[in-house]
């Protein structure tokens, strides 16, 4: 019997306490939230324009209008004679155009999208040549100049200030290779 | 006194006294009863003044939502109970909406966002309830992507809304994103002892940053007692330049010997988010009230420095 008041009497306090529960946990909270977001759009898309007169070759480098902003270099491969590009004091020479001690010329501004850079004129001298061969399409052929150029993204620092290209960064496709190489191209 | 103790022991003296307990829990809560009739007194409704808490996110734009010039914070988000109507007034008008000017007003930006640059994203807490509050603050950020129709365009809902998926980085280890290249200059250290903002280690991962605020905020109708509104705990966004290098490869030959070497930008396209979200609890009694709402026992990021 007693055993059993001592039960009832616990479940007396159980109750009691039990009761207070509902108020100890019932604390005052809010809470306010928002989200939001901006699109990153990336990729730039660069193609190249060659001009050819007599054994000159005026090349040139476009963005499209939705790239992002780079910077560009190009140069020039020939097998036999002598390249001459860019000369100081031609005509069509261009000062944004010079060369780098790796042989390649850089462009000094960055292209935006929509712009191209000015002229790079790429001469082949020192090869006897005459009219007629000028005009016949199998000796023009032996003068094939190949010219490549390569872009990279323009980074920007914390004021969006553009910094200086870093040509030996590295993509990271998974599977880490040279610097993206836009476009190769081939003429005379 | 015997005859009164062997009452008391009695089986019929222990049901007598259950019976009593229940009787009095029951009057006690007579006087809430009462309390609910003289619900509309003025009495009553000043009384319950008291217990309105309120918070609201706000945002430091350039320029004011009615054009007015200069920076001005503006609430972003917010949620307090309205006496008036009786109900929580509540809303959100979204992050980063000004983060690109729009001088012109066409609602286009006037500049395409810089990776690299770092823009002004300050942020801060306003206590605007009748309680002064606790508050905490977790910071999600996470990429999304958009669902592509048949042509390629992001795909619409029946509403007409751009429809985004989220990219789960941390879950899903085959994606080629990550929320560390969205970086945000918090203004936090471990102990708060700078501006009262303490970053909880413990509780931050790759994509969510959790701050408390170790003072008291006090609620508008206390600001002679001190501050209503926290210094900001977040100052600049910036987007990490390593994801112009994050690329897919293609090669393919073209006409006359030209090979083109094609690279996709794995983030093109891609949204980064901020999502931020503010939890407020009640002054009183706040130990306890965090270590329930928050699962936090707040001693152990240092306490709060001006605990009552």
């Amino acid at each position: 019997m007693k055993k059993r008041s001592m039960i009832l009497a616990a479940l007396m306090a159980a109750v009691v306490l039990g009761a207070g529960i509902g108020s100890a946990r019932a604390y005052f909270t809010t809470y306010a939230e928002a989200e939001g977001g901006c699109v990153v759009k990336l990729g730039d898309t660069t193609t190249l324009k060659e001009d050819v007169v007599d054994l000159h070759k005026a090349v040139s480098i476009t963005s499209e209008d939705s790239s992002e902003p780079v910077w560009v270099r190009a140069r020039a491969y020939y097998g036999e004679g002598e390249l001459h590009i860019n000369e100081e004091g031609s005509e069509r020479y261009s000062s944004k155009w010079s060369l780098g001690a790796d042989g390649w010329w850089y462009y000094s501004d960055v292209l935006m999208a929509g712009e191209s850079t000015e002229v790079l004129v790429v001469s082949i001298q020192g090869v006897e040549v005459s009219e007629e061969d000028l005009l016949n399409p199998s000796k023009v052929e032996d003068f094939d100049v190949i010219v490549v150029y390569e872009s990279i993204p323009v980074e920007y620092d914390e004021n969006g200030v553009p910094l200086d290209p870093d040509w030996d960064a590295r993509i990271d496709d998974g599977d880490i290779t040279e610097a993206a190489q836009g476009d190769a191209g081939s003429g005379r | 006194m015997k005859r009164m103790k062997k009452i008391v022991f009695s089986p019929a003296g222990t049901v007598m006294m259950f019976a009593a307990a229940v009787v009095l829990l029951l009057v006690s809560s007579v006087g809430g009863a009462r309390a609910a009739l003289t619900y509309y007194s003025d009495t009553y409704l000043t009384q319950l003044e008291m217990y309105d808490i309120g918070v609201s996110l706000q945002e430091k734009w350039e320029t004011g939502a009615d054009g007015e010039e200069g920076p001005q914070w503006k609430e972003v988000s917010w949620r307090s109970y309205d006496e008036e109507s009786q109900r929580w007034d509540e809303g959100s008008m979204g992050l980063l909406t000004q983060l690109l000017p729009d001088r012109d007003g066409d609602g286009r930006p006037d500049e395409s966002f810089v990776i690299g640059r770092k823009y002004d994203e300050e942020l801060r807490v306003a206590n605007r309830g009748t309680i002064n509050e606790y508050v905490r603050v977790s910071i999600y950020k996470y990429w999304m992507k958009p669902v592509l129709d048949a042509e390629g365009n992001v795909a619409l809902d029946g509403e007409g809304q751009e429809i985004w998926e989220k990219v789960r980085s941390v879950s899903q280890k085959d994606e080629n994103t990550s929320p560390d290249n969205i970086i945000l200059d918090l203004l936090c250290d471990a102990t708060g002892v700078d501006n009262g903002w303490i970053l909880d280690e413990s509780a931050t991962t790759e994509e969510r940053v959790v701050l408390y605020y170790n003072k008291l905020l006090y609620a508008p109708m206390n600001a002679e007692q001190g501050d209503t509104v926290t210094p900001a705990f977040c100052s600049k966004i910036q987007i990490s330049p390593n994801i112009l290098w994050k690329v897919t490869e293609t090669r393919e030959e073209a006409d006359g010997g030209r090979i083109n070497l094609m690279t996709t930008y794995d983030y093109d396209g891609y949204k980064f988010m901020l999502d931020v979200k503010v939890d407020a609890v009640q002054e009183h009694n706040a130990e306890a009230a965090v270590k329930s709402a928050w699962g936090l026992d707040i001693n152990t990021i240092g306490g709060f420095a001006d605990e009552e």
